[in-house]
Order: structure tokens, then C-alpha cells, then sequence
């Protein structure tokens, strides 16, 4: 099956070396040292590396009918390049759209992050692991400022996303990237499951998923990292003013709620 | 005499014959012509106004758009050329795009770009590129300076900020900032009409 995709992907995409990196249910992600259409001499002015790229494939489903298939790929790449795009527009730090090939399910982005020093990707939860495993009594470097900063700065980036009514609909520590080795500025990835919504409902989820991720991924220090990322959610929405402060508001009682009953809702329309 | 070929390397059977005409005279007479189809049939162009090209990231990202719509049979023109000129235009209309990033129908001298698609297996003799030029030279007037290869140096002097922010429609968006300003444009190109 795998091989199968893989090349179906390569007859798409030929004369491009491709690097499996992870498979999810609905796409497969590659890495390649290829620009889709930049000769080797000539780099994008903006990227934070220029040497390699993600290629996002969402491969067809060989149990729709083949036109759906194809429309629903269409739509739900377009959908994800388009908000791609529109976080940059909006100066919000995520990976930079460089190509699309949507009826073929491909979108081409921006490389971010970089090699931790045991060699793992600088992933949020990779980093915390990294710091978690060296911390003692005497010396709790996994809540360092560093991370407390790194959190607070989770949390406005999650929250402007907010303000501007975009869930990301998957925060986990594995979708959150440092993309800097001395700032540690984070940025988030992964959109596929990304939507507009205004909805206290649905950001209090996205809040609570977060949490509930990051206990299940960091269980000593979880509690910590959810107070600072939160810190940081507030701090975004208090700038905004009294309406953000509105919205904030809304959002935090929604999350009582959803940390109470679970993300999904009850079946009798609460 | 100079021009230059671009390539992609997911696309190697188009090679693309690119050459930059600075100070043209006889702008409004090409397209004249052009519209009232009194050129010869072999001359078949894309002219597009070198002021609205910031990089060539952003012509090759055209590039790009236009073969992988080609491919997926979703070209919107009739041409692989018209459809190039319409995949740098932020807009679906064909026409408005020709209009704003085609041959610009005002001013006494413009800066053009003339692109001509090659479809190919092989590379293309040097001879026949000579002969392409040839053809585009005959035509177009610039006090005789004639066309400069295409690069990111020589875009430097043709491009104006002010036409891309209004052909863009970016408004409030505008930066001078060409990294984010060229990053701008080649979300729009790479999301045009989806």
C-alpha cells in the first residue's frame, strides 16, 4: 500500500528525490532538497532554509469514487494552502506556502526547525524530553525561563490564530516546532485539520486538546507548561482590547466546561 | 544579442525562451497587431510588462502554476501563453489580467518581457533559439539596444513597486519589504481562483 502511493507520488513528481518522514491517516509527509520549480542556482528570498522542503501528499482513496476523490483532495489541499498563506498574511509564524498541485493533493512549504543535540527533530515535545530527562532536584532546567518563555509564546501564537477565528483542530507537542536554536521561537505546523471558527466551543477544544496532549506527553511538568501556554493566551487577548478580553472571557468558561465533559459533546444538544 | 532558457525540473519537455526588452517605442503598435491578429502565424508570444516582475521566483512560480494546470487539464485560456499571463494576475477575468500584466496600453516607452514556450523532448538547437530571437527582434523596437537575459539583476531596474501594489490589489498588505512582498505574490499566484 505504501509502496503504492510512494510511487504514485514520484510518477507525479518526477526527477525529485523524496523522504518519507511520517504518514498520517489522510496525508504522507516527504522531505526533499528539491524546490519544485527554482533551479539550483537560485533560492527563495524568505524561507528559513533553502535547502530543503515538505512535501504534504494526500493520496487518493481507492474507496471513493475516483471524480469525488479527486474534488475532495482538490478542496481540502486548496483549504489548507489557502490558510497556509493566510497566517503569513496575518504575520502569525508557521510554515511559508511554496507550491501547490492540488488536484494531486500536493502542497510544497516551508522546511522549519532544526536538529536537537541528540540529533532529533526540534519538535516542542522532543526538546521538552530532551530537557525533562536532564532535570534534577537540584536543578529543574525543564522549567528553565527559556520554556516558560517558549510556552507563553505557544499560547499568543495560539491565540492570535484565535482572534483572527482559526482553530488549528490538532495541537499537540509534536505540532509545534522551535524554530530557532537560541530563541527557541516556536511556530505551529500541521493545519490539515485547521477550520474557521469563531466558536467559543471550538477554540475551548483546541485549548483542551492541547492540555490533554500535553499530560498524556509530559505528565511531571504538564501542568506547568499548560498555566504558562495559557499565560501567554491571555496576555494576546488582553492586547487586543476590551472586545479580545470579550473573547478571552468566553473561551476560558467554555474550557471549564470541555475539561468537565470531554472534548466531544453530548449526543442531547448541550 | 542575449536571451536565456528557463527550466523546471519537474517539467523537463518545456524549455521556456526568455529574453528582457528595456525602453520599447512601439508597444501600442504590437498590440495592435496583436489584437487584430495581423502578425505572422509563427509569432506566438507571451509579452508580459516587466514593471509588475519582482523576482524570478515569482515568473517561475508562474511557470509552475501554468504546466501544472496544463497537465491536470485545467487551463483557463485558450494558450499556453495567455494562460501564463494570466496565472501572474491575482484575478480569474482573462482579459483584465492581459490588460494589466500583458502590454501596457499607455506611457511612450514600456519594458517587456517576451517568453515563448518550447515544448521538447530534446534541447533546443542553438540555431533554432537564434532564429526564436530573431523573430522577436524584428519586432520589437527599442532604439536598438534589443533584449538582456532575464535575471534577478535586471529586474531590479524595471520593476515598479507602485504597479505591483495596484495590480496585486494588495492595498493595506503593501510592504516595501521584497522578501514578504515577494512572498505575498507567490501565495496569490499558487492560489489564483481556488
Amino acid at each position: 500500500m505504501r509502496d503504492q502511493i510512494i510511487r504514485n507520488i514520484q510518477s507525479i513528481v518526477p526527477s525529485t528525490p523524496l523522504h518519507l518522514i511520517s504518514q498520517g491517516a489522510e496525508a504522507l509527509i516527504f522531505i526533499s532538497d528539491h524546490h519544485p520549480y527554482l533551479p539550483s542556482d537560485l533560492k527563495g528570498l524568505d524561507l528559513d532554509n533553502a535547502t530543503k522542503y515538505i512535501i504534504k501528499y494526500r493520496p487518493p482513496k481507492p474507496y471513493r469514487h475516483p471524480k469525488l476523490d479527486r474534488q475532495i483532495t482538490a478542496t481540502r489541499t486548496s483549504s489548507e494552502a489557502k490558510l497556509l498563506h493566510k497566517l503569513f498574511q496575518l504575520g502569525v509564524k508557521a510554515p511559508k506556502l511554496v507550491a501547490m498541485d492540488a488536484p494531486n493533493g500536493l502542497i510544497w512549504m516551508e522546511f522549519l526547525g532544526y536538529k536537537l543535540p541528540n540529533g532529533n527533530f526540534s519538535s516542542l515535545k522532543n526538546w521538552l524530553w530532551i530537557l525533562e530527562e536532564q532535570s534534577t532536584k537540584e536543578n529543574l532546567i525543564a522549567l528553565d525561563d527559556n520554556v516558560k518563555d517558549c510556552c507563553t509564546s505557544i499560547g499568543r501564537l495560539i491565540g492570535i490564530l484565535h482572534l483572527n477565528g482559526i482553530v488549528h483542530g490538532d495541537l499537540t507537542s509534536s505540532n509545534i516546532v522551535l524554530t530557532d536554536e537560541e530563541t527557541h521561537k516556536p511556530s505551529l505546523i500541521d493545519f490539515g485539520l485547521s477550520s474557521y471558527s469563531g466558536m467559543p466551543e471550538d477554540k475551548a477544544v483546541d485549548l483542551y486538546v492541547l492540555e490533554r496532549a500535553l499530560n498524556s506527553t509530559h505528565p511531571v511538568y504538564a501542568q506547568k507548561y499548560t498555566e504558562w501556554v495559557l499565560q501567554g493566551y491571555h496576555d494576546v487577548h488582553q492586547e487586543d482590547g476590551k472586545k479580545g478580553f470579550k473573547k478571552y472571557t468566553q473561551t476560558m468558561e467554555r474550557f471549564k466546561e470541555v475539561r468537565m465533559r470531554g472534548r466531544k459533546r453530548t449526543s442531547n444538544g448541550d | 544579442m542575449a536571451y536565456n532558457i528557463l527550466q523546471l525540473s519537474q517539467f523537463p519537455q518545456y524549455k521556456v525562451f526568455v529574453s528582457l526588452y528595456k525602453g520599447v517605442t512601439n508597444h501600442a503598435d504590437i498590440r495592435d497587431s496583436i489584437k487584430s491578429g495581423s502578425l505572422p502565424d509563427d509569432f506566438d508570444f507571451a509579452f508580459l510588462n516587466a514593471a509588475n516582475l519582482l523576482s524570478m521566483e515569482q515568473l517561475y512560480s508562474a511557470l509552475f502554476r501554468c504546466f501544472v494546470d496544463k497537465r491536470n487539464g485545467k487551463m483557463k485560456a485558450n494558450t499556453i501563453h495567455t494562460e501564463l499571463i494570466s496565472d501572474l494576475s491575482p484575478v480569474k477575468n482573462i482579459m483584465e489580467a492581459l490588460t494589466r500584466f500583458g502590454i501596457p496600453a499607455e506611457g511612450e516607452k514600456s519594458d517587456l518581457i517576451i517568453l515563448k514556450v518550447i515544448e521538447s523532448t530534446t534541447s533546443p538547437e542553438k540555431a533554432q533559439l537564434d532564429q526564436v530571437y530573431d523573430t522577436v527582434s524584428k519586432v520589437v523596437q527599442n532604439n536598438g539596444v534589443a533584449g538582456v537575459c532575464l535575471t534577478d539583476a535586471a529586474l531590479e531596474s524595471t520593476v515598479d513597486l507602485q504597479s505591483i501594489r495596484k495590480n496585486y490589489k494588495l492595498g493595506d498588505m503593501f510592504t516595501e519589504d521584497r522578501e514578504r512582498l515577494n512572498r505575498l505574490i507567490i501565495g496569490t499566484i499558487q492560489l489564483r481562483g481556488l
